[in-house]
């Protein structure tokens, strides 16, 4: 196969995962948070203060749960306080060192984000992502969704562990199911 | 050779196109609730109003059985008329219950919203059901179709209403009119700003 050709089937290689929804097993590249945290947030992720972008990869975790939600969502207004109450059982225990909570608002501007936080008074790092890019990159998927990602060892991205499209009904539940499949201690 | 070149080129363009288009996240409520129209022309229409303009009056059925009429709001309130083109797609599903949330913005800033699409009053009214009720007016826009739509120069070919955001103060002046790209949400952050111009 010529050159030209074979670099065009690399793309569409490239541009399958970006399509496709992820599943458990699927690594995700590291992505790039274009968003500042507040002071209190980089302090939680292991964040450099005054941050004003960060990878994932910089967070000091060793696994990520990751919430894609959005201001105008229904069920992520509606199941705001849940997500505070378990972001608030995880972190009094000690695989809350471990295990590190984040959001990104799917199409929120950095004001739509912060209306939220205000609203719900959310203590877990939330991060505008006004233009879908990392919405586009975890795979267009509803909100609310979860996820548990592992870091890849030597950089090489982020491995799924758990997903679930839709609110958790049982915090306490959920909190038991996440712990268990991120392995933290 | 060429002939391969070109049948790799158009397969690579018909796969990879979606992932440069723009497009939004769906809340799971509306998972096979909704009908996606796709990706559509950005805008379609031509505005007829401008700021500094008295703003076109009109009266419009609500989803709660009332007319509606915007010069009713002169020295009372400012009015934040949002257009959005049908009931029960995606973007505009979650628009409105996006302001149900910070009702309270619109409130310290004195301003009320008046929500219309060309949709009729009972289909409306099952949206408002169905989005579990709004704080502000649902107009429809239906009968003739889409005629305040036209006055202010926000109907597009389809007979949908565009994405707009106008505001009114309360002496009944237009202060910003924008038709935005209907396939994305106006950023709240854009209208809060806007409002935090009027004179108090």
């Amino acid at each position: 196969m010529n050159r030209f050709a074979a670099s065009l089937l690399a793309l569409l290689l490239f541009c399958t995962p970006a399509l496709a929804k992820p599943k458990v097993g699927d690594i995700l590249p590291d992505m790039e948070i274009k968003a500042a945290p507040l002071q209190h947030e980089a302090a939680y992720l292991g964040l450099p203060a005054g941050s004003k972008s960060f990878r994932l990869s910089q967070v000091k975790a060793e696994a990520l749960l990751v919430e894609i939600f959005s201001m105008y969502c229904p069920r992520c207004q509606a199941g705001a306080r849940d997500v505070n109450a378990l972001f608030q059982d995880l972190s009094a225990l000690p695989q809350g060192q471990k295990l590190k909570m984040l959001g990104l608002g799917a199409g929120n501007s950095a004001f739509e984000v912060n209306a939220f936080r205000k609203q719900f008074e959310i203590p877990v790092p939330l991060f505008q992502d006004g233009d879908y890019a990392l919405h586009k990159a975890f795979g267009n998927v509803y909100t609310p969704t979860y996820m548990v990602l592992r870091p890849e060892p030597g950089g090489k991205g982020f491995r799924v562990l758990f997903l679930q499209e839709g609110p958790f009904a049982d915090g306490k539940a959920f909190l038991d199911q996440v712990l268990r499949v991120s392995g933290v201690q | 050779m060429r002939r391969l070149n070109a049948l790799a080129l158009a397969a690579a363009l018909v796969w990879a196109v979606p992932i440069f288009l723009p497009v939004s996240a769906l809340a799971i409520d509306l998972k096979d609730m909704v009908y996606d129209p796709g990706q559509l022309k950005p805008v379609d229409s031509t505005l007829k109003v401008r700021p500094g303009q008295t703003a076109p009056d009109f009266a419009l059925p609500s989803t709660t059985g009332t007319t509606v009429r915007l010069s009713d709001y002169r020295g009372k309130k400012n009015v934040v008329l949002s257009f959005v083109p049908a009931a029960f797609t995606p973007v505009c599903s979650d628009q409105w219950p996006g302001y149900k949330l910070t009702r309270d913005l619109f409130e310290e800033r004195d301003a009320v919203i008046l929500g219309i699409s060309v949709d009729n009053v009972p289909s409306l009214y099952a949206w408002v059901v169905e989005m579990h009720g709004l704080w502000f007016p649902v107009l429809s826009d239906f009968q003739p179709r889409g005629a305040v739509a036209q006055k202010y120069g926000l109907l597009r070919t389809s007979g949908t209403s565009e994405r707009a955001i106008v505001i009114i103060d309360k002496k009944g002046v237009i202060r910003f009119a924008k038709a935005f790209d209907i396939n994305r949400r106006p950023d709240l952050g854009v209208i809060m700003g806007e409002l935090d111009k009027l004179p108090k």
